[in-house]
Parts: structure tokens; C-alpha cells; sequence
């Protein structure tokens, strides 16, 4: 019997021609609420969906920082996020359609797992730009404090009809016990549409990062993390 | 209305025979199944394993061998669970060139019959790697552990392109397989045979008119020429010749960027629809709150 958890999803497609402005998104709903609804399905608790000006930047920013997110995406085990992603200078940022209270917020400002988040997935561009170590390390190790995997894309992803299952297809996988990391590179990795996909372990050693990497399901949920000392990653491209 | 900008280089009119195809509907039963899992080395037989049924799937599995069959598709996942993309011993270490992958692809697929070797072709090999480092950056390490290649449907010397039309055989560091993914819809006969080609550049055409409700800048890298096939969870009735636009969509301060897709159809008389019309979103009750 699989662990009980709650999941939020967010997702932001349609922007206001403001100082947000994006290019619009097609199929981040699908994503989003695909996952969202196969956990329900599945027995999880449906905690929040929140889609374009109901996606708010203070669900991600840490009180440190001014924000509300120990109330939103750390107050879920899971969170499931499909948006415009950028990254510079190792810092990860994504966009909003409006401002409450900034177009975008910034990896920087996040304290990942400070209250019950375990797992989150960027389905959205550049989370990180390559695969070299230090760049990893640069963009996760600050942001990681006490979430267990985060997962995303190397570089650019494909907002396609082609991949709007995978938010399904992502959540029956690790309902039916697969790992979270290898489930995710190999859902989101697309030899048609180039996604290269990517999944970022944290641990207090380097044993514990590789194991959390390699075995680690939704019935990890209670494995808490008390100091975020190593990264371990696997991605496919 | 997004603005669609040809970055990449335009491709002539093909000048290949094509044809479209009717498509026969997935047969997914409980003997159908057994009928694959025995191609995978499972007994398959009534008390052997474990069946599952749910609306999308049929999942059959004996020990940690595992075959999924996708309803909507016939597609088939078929894994062993204990060694696919699993890093045994923490110190695997694959090394191994294209060619030689697709070689053992190849192989793999022609002696579990996936499909016959003139049939498809390599496309691309992507490589498991697994890294570590502390979080001040140091002592980072890398190794691959597996290697997934995907050989694509070719029919005559057109490609079949899309999330279909593809077997991938992963191969883990022993080059030994572990998993194998095959969607492959059967033909049923020909529906119209031969057809005018339109130029490649009204596919960009039909991508302004279908979008003309989003806004952006989208940079057009790529326009390939196949058939187009659906993946894994989607019903096809008919295989037809198509364009496939590949570009990136940027905000207008260049910060972010999504990759996009489009299919138009490459007959001047097509079938039906490809890529499905974008839907209009529900608008979602206000948010209260701080």
C-alpha cells in the first residue's frame, strides 16, 4: 500500500500583455491537471490547483524572502509545476501571468522542504541550462533544504499535444511504485521532441543522495532529510 | 497573433510516392497480451503471472518482467524491472558508439520480431548517466549506465515521425537488453493512393492561422517530412504524409522560451485533423487571499 500524499499543481498558459508578458502556453493544464487528477485517482489528496492569475509567485517564495509558500507548495508533499521556465547566472526563475507580487520568482528565494514538500517537478525550460556538476549544484544546492527530488529539463522543453500525457502518465508510474527519478527521465525524456529530462536527488551523504536517486518512491514520504549535504542526479539525453 | 519566423532551412517540395494508409483499431485482450509477453520470455501462462486491467492499459507481469499494453494504441512498455535503468553496483560504466548501439538495437528487434530490418532505421541514441557532488560542487562524478536507442518506422523511404512510429530498446551496461517500447500501429490497406504534395511553406500557413490566438514570436527551426503517428494513449484512424514544424516560442524580452510543434498535413487532399485544435480553457473561479 502506497503512502498517502498531498499534491498542488500550478500551471500558467495564458499571460496579460503587461509587464508579465510571455509567450502563451497551450497544453500546461493538461500537464498539470493530468497529474493532478490521475493522484486523486490513485487515492491522493488533492490539495490545490492553481492555473494562470490563480498562480501566484508567493506560493513559491519563502517567508525569509516575504512570500506564502509554507502555506502553498511546501504545504504539499508533491508539487507539480508547468510554466515558462528560465535560468541565468544559476538561478532558476519562472513566470506569472500577473503580479502577486512579481511576474516571476526566483529559485534564489526558495527554501524547498522546510515544511512538508518532498517532491517537485518543473515542467517548463531550463532548470538547468547543461549538465555540468557545478552548474547543478549551482542552481539546486541553495534551494533544496529538505525536499528529497526535484525534477525538470536540461535546456529547453516542448509545450506539444505530443507531451501533454506525461503529467498522467508520470503520476501512474509512481502509483504503481516506480521510483520518482527514473519514472520522470524516462517520461519526460522525448526523442521527438528533444526534451532532455533530468532528476536532482538531495542527501545527508553521498550514499543517502544516490539511494533517495535510485530506489526512492512515494513511500519515502516520511524519510525526511535533515541537512541537504549532496546532490545526486541521473538524466537522460 | 503569434509571429512565426523562419530561422531554419526551408526543405523543397519531397518529391517521394505517398500514400495514405487506414489504420486497424488495437486489439488488446487477455490473449493478446500472453501472445507478447511470451515474445519477451514470459511463461505467460494463466496462474504464472500477474494480470491488470484499467481504462488506459493492460499490465501482465511474472517476477520483474512487466508488459503494458496501451488500449488507445496497441503500443507496448515492456521492462524488467530489476535492470532497467538500474545502476547495479554503483559502478557501471557504459561506453559504447552509436553505430554499435543501433547495431544491437537492431539486432534485438529483429530476433523478438519487432518489426523487419527494412522497415526502420536508427534515429538517435540517448545515453542514462547518473553524477553526484557535494554541495559545495566538489568531488563531482559522472558515469552512463544505460543506453536507450530508438529506431523509427520507415515506410518506403519515408520516415514515420511524431511520439509514434518508433521502437526504443534500452540497453544497460552490459549491453544486454532491459526494456523495449513499440508503437506501431498495423496497417489495414491503403485508403487513397499517391496525391499532390503541398509546398512545405503552407505549413507554416496553417501554424499562423491555428494560432492566431497566441501570442508570441515563434522561431522556426526545423520542417521534416513523414507520416505522422499518434503516441502511446491516442486512437489513429489513418497514416498520411505530413509536415512536422518544430520552433521555440519566446517572450518579447528573450527570458524564457518553450519549444512547439506543429503538424499540418503535407497532402494537398488530406484526412481528417492533426494537431488537434487548441481548446478554449475554462475560465477558473477567482482566487481570495493575500
Amino acid at each position: 500500500m502506497t503512502l498517502q500524499v498531498r499534491v498542488g499543481v500550478e500551471w500558467v498558459g495564458t499571460f496579460h500583455n503587461d509587464a508579465c508578458k510571455q509567450a502563451d502556453l497551450s497544453y500546461v493544464d493538461d500537464q498539470a491537471e493530468g497529474f493532478f487528477n490521475t493522484m486523486g485517482s490513485h487515492g491522493h489528496v488533492k490539495v490545490f490547483d492553481w492555473g494562470n492569475d490563480n498562480s501566484w509567485e508567493t506560493d513559491f517564495r519563502h517567508p525569509d524572502f516575504g512570500g506564502d509558500s509554507l502555506n502553498w507548495s511546501d504545504n504539499v508533499h508533491f508539487c507539480f509545476v508547468a510554466d515558462h521556465g528560465g535560468n541565468n547566472n544559476n538561478m532558476f526563475s519562472i513566470a506569472f501571468s500577473k503580479s502577486h507580487n512579481n511576474c516571476q520568482s526566483v529559485s534564489t528565494q526558495w527554501r524547498l522542504g522546510r515544511k512538508m514538500l518532498k517532491w517537485m517537478v518543473h515542467s517548463s525550460c531550463d532548470a538547468v541550462l547543461n549538465t555540468d556538476g557545478n552548474h547543478i549544484v549551482g542552481v539546486w544546492g541553495g534551494p533544496m533544504q529538505g525536499i528529497h527530488i526535484v525534477c525538470g529539463y536540461i535546456g529547453t522543453s516542448a509545450d506539444s499535444w505530443w507531451t501533454d500525457d506525461l503529467g498522467e502518465d508520470f503520476a501512474d508510474d509512481i502509483c504503481d511504485d516506480d521510483t520518482i527519478a527514473g519514472s520522470w527521465v524516462s517520461r519526460a525524456y522525448s526523442f521527438w521532441t528533444g526534451d532532455d529530462s533530468i532528476a536532482i536527488a538531495a542527501g545527508v551523504t553521498k550514499d543517502d543522495a544516490i539511494n533517495r536517486r535510485d530506489n526512492e518512491t512515494l513511500n519515502w514520504r516520511d524519510s525526511n532529510i535533515a541537512s541537504t549535504n549532496w546532490l545526486a542526479w541521473k538524466f537522460r539525453t | 497573433m503569434a509571429e512565426i519566423v523562419m530561422k531554419g532551412k526551408m526543405i523543397p517540395t519531397p518529391r517521394e510516392p505517398t500514400n495514405i494508409y487506414k489504420l486497424a483499431p488495437a486489439r488488446v485482450t487477455e490473449a493478446s497480451i500472453r501472445a507478447i509477453a511470451r515474445g519477451f520470455g514470459m511463461r505467460a501462462e494463466a496462474r504464472a503471472g500477474v494480470l491488470r486491467s484499467d481504462a488506459n492499459t493492460l499490465t501482465y507481469s511474472e517476477g520483474p518482467l512487466e508488459v503494458t499494453i496501451y488500449r488507445a494504441s496497441g503500443g507496448v512498455r515492456f521492462r524488467d524491472l530489476n535492470r532497467w535503468q538500474v545502476d547495479r553496483g554503483g559502478t557501471a560504466d557504459l561506453r559504447i558508439e552509436d553505430a554499435a548501439a543501433s547495431r544491437l538495437a537492431q539486432d534485438v528487434a529483429g530476433r523478438l520480431k519487432l518489426a523487419p530490418a527494412r522497415d526502420c532505421r536508427f534515429f538517435k541514441a540517448a545515453r542514462l548517466k547518473v553524477g553526484e557532488a557535494d554541495r559545495e560542487g566538489r568531488e563531482v562524478s559522472e558515469r552512463t549506465i544505460d543506453v536507450a536507442v530508438a529506431l523509427q518506422r520507415m515506410i518506403g523511404k519515408v520516415p514515420v515521425d511524431g511520439p509514434g512510429g518508433k521502437i526504443v530498446v534500452y540497453l544497460d551496461a552490459d549491453k544486454k537488453p532491459t526494456g523495449i517500447e513499440r508503437i506501431w500501429r498495423k496497417t489495414a490497406g491503403v485508403y487513397r493512393k499517391g496525391g499532390e504534395l503541398r509546398p512545405p511553406a503552407a505549413a507554416l500557413e496553417d501554424m499562423q492561422a491555428a494560432w492566431r490566438s497566441v501570442a508570441g514570436i515563434i522561431e522556426v527551426d526545423e520542417i521534416r517530412f513523414g507520416y505522422f503517428e499518434e503516441g502511446y494513449r491516442r486512437k489513429q484512424q489513418y497514416l498520411q504524409p505530413t509536415y512536422i514544424v518544430l520552433g521555440v516560442i519566446r517572450s518579447p524580452d528573450n527570458t524564457m522560451r518553450r519549444r512547439v510543434v506543429y503538424v499540418a498535413p503535407a497532402l494537398v487532399k488530406p484526412v481528417g485533423q492533426l494537431t488537434p485544435p487548441l481548446r478554449p480553457k475554462p475560465p477558473q473561479r477567482g482566487r481570495r487571499g493575500n
